[in-house]
Order: structure tokens, then C-alpha cells, then sequence
């Protein structure tokens, strides 16, 4: 399998997206709470960043450019 | 504000992130078109979003909460019409001679089509217009730092400028496209939250609706008289002002924003360039001026925020996004939402440094110092320029420190540089009798008009220096803005027509490329005709008066 995508910036941008989100992700599960009006703030933003990371991952890695 | 560190760690990984893409690049900067001008060859989906990130700095992203605090739903105004239309502009008229005469920057396309002295005074007001804005945006986020998180400024600003030099140094304007790109989805994917949860507390649009003045939730329902709205504008000011001459002069002709598109694979993306980021630039009042009317509404609903407020007991309007994230954003989320206002600043201030050293290596270096020379010696200045650069912005940042008054001084650039210049293009490109002499002394006049305007004229205690009683007194500093930059691109356009008429042109074999009824435009290739550039710019123009209509 060629790696060539990494050097595809829609790898570094997912990887960087992936990461955060994980972070907050972790956070909801292991730190204080982030209830806020009603919404678990870290959890949902969590998700949806860690979502759209995934999503510019596989877009780098199944789908390359010319570029 | 207390930050623990998970904050820390978010602020840790995107700053090696950011690091890491100059580091890789560094191996493809071979010469001073790959540090300069990417070696054009940038592909459409990072052109485009490069092009509004280089305008999502500081001013836009704390600057427009803030405006949306001061002034409602109609700060909407500096999108759907002081950007839309003049990026279609660009993108559908404009684009074929910049991208077409093969120019590598803005100043140099005005020594192709007028002459010397013509790109001698752009490139040198460009250069001292983007050294003061990116000083200005490095000061402004030493400022936030030293507020929320208690960092000193030399750490500030040395910390923020050594970041901003790694990535722009190693990779150059590459470097800086990418992590615009970045920077882009890091400022969305952090704010948003802060607007759902915020818009949640006040009972969606509706409740927002009921909680505001009706003067705030209205774009052009109170803009019959200067008096009747928060912004102290009217219709045709508006519209004149900000919807034409700013606008256009600022989108159509700034290097900074251009040159994301000039670095485009080929003609067709260079054109959808403006088109395709017009998309996400209608949208983003719901991400950037939103927080500043539900700051509005909750400090009136009793909710216990109450918007930040100076020691002098005004509002400090500039705080309230920044108040914002700490008041709903938990231990993690802060984080990012704060890694998204730093992202702001480096945007701003990278996209500053980055068409500096273009404009500094092609048009002053290369053009008036050193002519002949290897390309490796200019990709030698080129790098040089970005370390002077930000050494120049962090002397500026101190500048700033010392005279509260640069930030007026700067938005004067902006309407002393560009309003005139955008009457410059517009006849160099459409009308071919223009001349080298004609567009220079147009320009001349038309900064002069301002500067003469501004002082014969006063708002909110500005300007009206050169007389002792003002021959006209504005209702804002904003109206006044826009009166300036009107004066300022009239004169530019009469004095250049007139000397164009009494001076000789250019033969139209040396016009080839640069004048429209000299050129022809080359065919579109896109064959998708939902990705043509004419589709697109019905669409986002139709979509952009839609906005307006909706919330008249």
C-alpha cells in the first residue's frame, strides 16, 4: 500500500481533527462535568469534530488528488 | 479564566501541527516561485478556503462579535454585500488579467499594464499597510493573552511572532496556505458550539428576535436615515460605501486576498477561486457576528452574563466573544475555542507577512535594488523579507502598546489605499485609453481626497484636523469611513479619465492580456455546468440577496 497520503493535507487536517476530538471525548468521560443549558458540550462537540477528522482521513486515504 | 491542561494540550498539539506542516514543506521550497507563489500550483479546495481564511484574522473574528454586539444583524452588511458581489467580481471579470498576464502580484500587473512609478507606489503602500495590520493583529492577540490567561506581553507577542516565523520561513507561502486551511475549519469547528448552546439560552432565533431592539435584527429596515439605526449609516451610504467602493477595492485589488487565487493550478480554479469561497463567506455571520447578539440578549435576560465592560465603565465590545467562551465553554472545549482565536491571529498575521515578502522580492527588491540576479539569491531575500517582516510587526505590536491610536490609524490605510485603487483597476482593465500617468496621478488624488476629506470632516471626535470647526459632522465613525472612501474613488476615477485624455496610451500590442477589449478570454473548461463560474455566481448572489431579503 503507497502512504503517499500523508503528505495530502486533507491527512493532516483529519489527523489534527481526529486527535482533538478524542481529547474532548476523553475529557467528557474522565473529567469535570460539561453540562451546559441542557447539552454535554465536550460530548457533542467531541463527536463532531472526531467525526469530521475521520471523514478527511478517509477522503485522503481512499479518495487521493493530483495533488 | 482558569485553563487546566487539557486546554493546554489542545494549544500543544495544534501548535505542533501548525510547526510541522512548515517543517515538511521546507524540502519543496526549491526556488523563489515555490516560496513566493507556491509554484502555482495549488488546488481549488485549499485556494478557496485559503482566500477567506487570509480574511479571518483578528478584526474578523473578534471584531465582527463585537460589531454584532455594538450594531445588530446589520453587521451582516460587511458580508453579503461588502464581500459577496465583489468576489463574484473578481472571480468572473477580474481573474483573467491577473491571472492571464502571468503577473506574480498585484503591483506587478499594474508595471504591465501602466508603468513604473504606477507599481512603485502600490507595492510601497501595500508593504506599509500590511507591516502595520499584521502589527497591529500581533498586538491585539498579546493584548487577549495577557487578559485571559495572565501571559506577559513580551511572552505574548515573542511566542505568537516565533510561531507565526517557523512555519512561514520553512514553507513559505505554501506553509501558510495550508495552515490557513487549518486554521479555517479549527475557527468553525470552534465557535460553532459556542452559537448552538447560545442561541439555545435564548430561545432560538425567536426568542433572540424578542429579547433584542428591533433596530438589531433588521439589516435595511432602519437604514432609510443615518439617525434611525445603531450603525449611524444609510442606504446609499451603505451600499455606496461598503457595498461598492470598499468593497470592491479591498476584494478586487488587495494582494493579500488575490494572491490566494493567483497561485491557482490554472486559469479555470484561479476564477472559481473567489466563487467557491463566496460559499462559506455567506454563512459565516451565523458563526462570527451571532455570539454578539446573544451576548446582547442575555445581558438583558436576566441570564447572569452581563457583557465585559472597561475600567472606564463602557462596554469593551472587543471582549465579548472572548467572554463568551468562557462563560459556556467547559475545561477542554475552552481549549479549542481559545485555539481557534489564536488560529485567527497567525492567520491574519502569516497572510500579512506572506504577500509582504512577495511584494517586497518582486516588486521593490527585484524591480528598483537588484534586477539581474540567480533565483536562488531572491529565494534568499524572499526568506529575508519574512524574518523582517515579523520583526517589523513585533516593532509595530510595541508601537501599538504605546499610541492607542494605531487601529484608527490602520482602518485610514485601508480607506486611503484601496478605495482609490479600486478606480485604478477598474479603468486600467475595462478602458483601454487609460493611461500610466493618468492611473498615477488618479491615485495620488484620490489619497489625497481622503486624507483631505477626513480632515475637513469629524465623527466620534475623529478626524477634522485641518480646520478648526468641521465643515461636516458624521453620525459614526463608520459613516465617515464610508464618506471617505466614496470621495476618495470618485477623485481617483475623475483625475485619472481626465489626465488618460490629455496623455498618450500605450500601443495595444503592449495591452495584450491586461485590457479587456484587447483579450480574449480564454474558453471555460470546466464542463460541470453546476461548476461553472457563471452558475456559481448567480447561485451565491442569489443565495446572498436571499439572506437579505430574510431578514430585512
Amino acid at each position: 500500500m503507497s502512504f503517499k497520503f500523508i503528505t495530502d493535507l486533507r491527512f493532516v487536517i483529519g489527523l489534527f481533527f481526529a486527535i482533538v476530538g478524542l481529547i474532548l471525548l476523553g475529557t467528557w468521560m474522565l473529567g469535570p462535568s460539561d453540562l451546559v443549558g441542557g447539552v454535554h458540550l465536550n460530548l457533542i462537540s467531541g463527536l463532531l469534530i472526531f467525526v469530521f477528522g475521520i471523514f478527511m482521513l478517509v477522503l485522503a486515504v481512499f479518495f487521493p488528488t493530483s495533488e | 479564566m482558569t485553563l487546566t491542561w487539557v486546554d493546554y494540550s489542545i494549544f500543544f498539539v495544534y501548535f505542533l501541527f501548525v510547526l510541522g506542516i512548515g517543517a515538511f514543506l521546507k524540502s519543496r521550497m526549491k526556488s523563489s516561485s515555490d516560496f513566493l507563489m507556491s509554484g502555482r500550483s495549488i488546488p481549488l479546495w485549499i485556494t478557496s478556503l485559503a482566500f477567506i481564511s487570509a480574511n479571518l484574522g483578528a478584526q474578523e473574528v473578534i471584531g465582527m462579535a463585537a460589531s454584532g454586539a455594538k450594531y445588530g444583524i446589520m453587521t451582516a452588511h460587511f458580508y453579503w454585500l461588502g464581500a459577496i458581489p465583489a468576489m463574484v467580481f473578481l472571480g468572473v471579470f477580474m481573474m483573467p488579467f491577473y491571472y492571464g498576464s502571468r503577473a506574480r502580484s498585484v503591483p506587478e500587473y499594474l508595471v504591465l499594464r501602466f508603468d513604473e512609478k504606477t507599481r512603485a507606489f502600490n507595492a510601497c503602500s501595500f508593504a506599509l499597510m500590511t507591516l502595520v495590520s499584521s502589527g497591529v493583529s500581533l498586538y491585539a492577540l498579546s493584548i487577549l493573552l495577557q487578559t485571559l490567561l495572565g501571559w506577559s506581553f513580551e511572552v505574548s507577542v515573542f511566542l505568537s511572532a516565533g510561531i507565526v516565523l517557523i512555519y512561514t520561513f520553512l514553507g513559505g507561502l505554501t506553509s501558510a496556505v495550508y495552515n490557513e486551511v487549518l486554521q479555517f475549519f479549527l475557527i468553525i469547528l470552534g465557535i460553532a458550539p459556542l452559537v448552538y448552546v447560545g442561541l439555545h439560552s435564548v430561545g432560538n432565533w425567536q426568542g433572540l428576535s424578542n429579547q433584542l431592539p428591533s433596530q438589531m435584527v433588521h439589516t435595511w429596515k432602519y437604514m432609510g436615515s443615518s439617525r434611525e439605526n445603531p450603525m449611524g449609516v444609510n442606504s446609499w451610504s451603505m451600499a455606496m460605501g461598503l457595498g461598492f467602493v470598499l468593497s470592491f477595492g479591498y476584494w478586487c485589488t488587495d494582494f493579500l486576498v488575490v494572491q490566494r487565487a493567483m497561485i491557482a493550478r490554472n486559469m479555470s480554479e484561479a476564477r472559481r477561486t473567489p466563487l467557491i469561497a463566496a460559499f462559506p463567506k455567506m454563512l459565516l455571520p451565523f458563526v462570527v457576528v451571532l455570539p454578539g447578539l446573544i451576548a446582547v440578549a442575555l445581558t438583558h435576560n436576566g441570564s447572569g452574563y452581563h457583557l465585559p465592560m472597561k475600567a472606564d465603565g463602557r462596554i469593551d465590545y472587543d471582549m465579548t466573544l472572548p467572554s463568551m467562551l468562557a462563560r459556556y465553554y467547559p475545561t477542554g472545549l475552552l481549549g479549542v475555542g481559545l485555539t481557534a482565536l489564536l488560529a485567527s491571529f497567525m492567520s491574519g498575521m502569516a497572510g500579512n507577512v506572506t504577500a509582504f515578502n512577495s511584494v517586497w522580492t518582486f516588486d521593490i527588491y527585484q524591480a528598483y535594488i537588484r534586477k539581474q540576479a540567480p533565483d536562488a539569491h531572491y529565494l534568499k531575500v524572499g526568506k529575508m523579507a519574512t524574518v523582517l517582516g515579523i520583526i517589523f510587526s513585533i516593532a509595530t505590536a510595541y508601537i501599538a502598546r504605546s499610541f492607542n491610536n494605531l487601529m484608527d490609524l490602520m482602518q485610514l490605510l485601508f480607506g486611503f489605499i484601496n478605495a482609490p485603487l479600486f478606480a485604478t483597476f477598474l479603468l486600467g482593465m475595462f478602458w483601454k485609453r487609460t493611461t500610466g500617468h493618468g492611473a498615477f496621478w488618479g491615485l495620488v488624488a484620490g489619497t489625497t481626497g481622503a486624507a483631505a476629506t477626513y480632515g475637513l470632516t469629524r465623527a466620534e471626535g475623529r478626524g477634522g484636523w485641518l480646520l478648526a470647526a468641521p465643515v461636516h459632522e458624521f453620525y459614526s465613525a463608520m459613516g465617515q469611513a464610508f464618506g471617505v472612501a466614496i470621495v476618495s474613488w470618485t477623485t481617483c476615477f475623475l483625475v485619472t479619465i481626465a489626465i488618460s485624455l490629455v496623455t498618450k496610451p500605450k500601443p495595444d500590442e503592449e495591452m495584450r492580456g491586461l485590457v479587456h477589449s484587447l483579450t480574449d478570454i480564454p474558453k471555460e473548461v470546466e464542463r460541470r455546468w453546476y461548476l461553472h463560474p457563471v452558475t456559481l455566481a448567480v447561485v451565491v448572489l442569489g443565495g446572498s440577496a436571499a439572506l437579505n431579503y430574510i431578514l430585512w
